[in-house]
């Protein structure tokens, strides 16, 4: 999705400290009912990685300039369009870290964040297990039925007919079967701790992710896309083999 | 093992990794107010049971109800969205403002942190929005909260 898509006209300010310093700036408000300034940050965000590719290639001179210009850009970007009636900032985490990698001025360095980054998405999903584990959601049998109904009553009210509407009423009705959805997508998200440990099962947690964006496009409609990036750590492995 | 490695090739650099670790963990224990880009991933980690009410946002262009099947979920979201944000942002916004924002960062300009968008502001605007998401000319746009019971089984409107 764009900022031209987006047009935003208004703001959701969100509790977020950094948030705050960008919104000081005013930014987000020279965007608002702004074409220009919607296209100008979406061409920017966009052609970001073109820049970077061609310095890479072509002009290695420039490379840390761009690499810092990409940072800035992308956390503009992902700071201003998320204040947007939008999607939340959380899923767009890897717009924010990605970039950060590109910083680094020698292949070590840029292993080491790399594998940092694996780290940090080995985090992101098994902290989001331990999370239902610590506000008592796993344990509750009628959890996935109130998702579900918190979740689709726009789909459930205006589109009743529809097969998904009746995929999820079914689900709904039947609490304990939806609570096995539920406790499968918190125990994929555990599995993800392994990771910590061995690398063994990186290729297995790929496949897992892709599930687990399929199942959450599918039966939940979130889009969780855009934290596709990071499955690229748990991808390219070799790169710790560099030495400095 | 990766630590060890940081450290002997960049202690800033292992400084920084570790801080980004701890500041994570410590955001995860206060759930507090959030610090780019140390977020905690809990959604749809609290208990919610399912309620016998909720009151549901319908959309009528011209005169006829828009479906959420007939769009992509990031289509609904592009619909659904601005409502569901702007009748929540005036109260929201003011009370980010109020409770944290004036105390965390004193020097901060109320103007940049609160909306001054009226009701019909927003509308003639979600109008036009709302043309450029379905491609189409529109005349008229309603939008209501309508009430509907759910017997566990199944929605039925409220009527008052």
């Amino acid at each position: 999705m764009l900022l031209y898509q987006l047009q935003p006209s208004f703001f959701y300010t969100r509790k977020d400290l950094v948030t705050w310093f960008f919104m000081q700036t005013g930014l987000h408000e020279w965007l608002l009912n702004n074409e220009t300034g919607w296209i100008l940050f979406d061409v920017l965000f966009y052609t970001m990685p073109l820049f970077y590719l061609l310095s890479f290639k072509y002009l290695k001179k420039a490379n840390s300039v761009v690499a810092v210009t990409v940072v800035i850009v992308n956390w503009c970007y992902v700071q201003y369009y998320t204040l947007y009636a939008s999607n939340s900032i959380e899923g767009h985490v890897a717009w924010l870290l990605f970039p950060l990698i590109f910083l680094a001025n020698n292949p070590k360095t840029f292993s080491l964040l790399f594998q940092g980054l694996r780290y940090f998405f080995l985090f992101f999903f098994a902290s989001s297990g331990v999370w239902k584990l610590a506000q008592g959601g796993i344990f509750s049998i009628s959890q996935m039925s109130g998702v579900l109904l918190f979740q689709h009553n726009q789909l459930l009210t205006n589109s009743p007919a529809y097969w998904l509407s009746q995929l999820i009423l079914y689900f709904i009705q039947r609490p304990q079967l939806s609570y096995l959805l539920y406790l499968s997508a918190a125990l994929l998200e555990l599995f993800f701790f392994i990771g910590f440990f061995t690398k063994k099962y990186d290729r297995l947690l790929v496949l897992l992710f892709i599930l687990f964006v399929i199942m959450d496009f599918l039966i939940m409609r979130i889009p969780y896309f855009e934290i596709a990036p990071l499955l690229l750590t748990l991808l390219l492995r070799d790169n710790e083999k560099i030495k400095s | 093992m990766y630590l060890k490695q940081l450290y002997r090739h960049n202690k800033l650099l292992f400084l920084v990794i570790i801080l980004f670790a701890l500041a994570q963990a410590i955001n995860n224990i206060r759930q507090d107010i959030a610090i780019s880009p140390i977020y905690s991933y809990g959604m749809y980690s609290s208990k919610i049971r399912a309620a016998d009410f909720y009151s549901v946002p319908e959309f009528f262009v011209d005169g006829v109800q828009l479906q959420t099947k007939d769009f992509s979920p990031q289509q609904w979201d592009n619909i659904s969205q601005p409502v569901a944000k702007f009748y929540a942002q005036p109260y929201w916004n003011q009370n980010v403002w109020q409770k944290d924002i004036q105390r965390l960062l004193p020097f901060a300009d109320s103007l940049k942190f609160v909306n001054n968008i009226s009701e019909q502001e927003f509308r003639t605007w979600y109008r036009q929005h709302l043309e450029s998401v379905l491609n189409r000319h529109i005349d008229s746009v309603d939008i209501l909260f309508t009430g509907y019971h759910f017997n566990g089984k199944s929605f039925s409107k409220a009527f008052n």
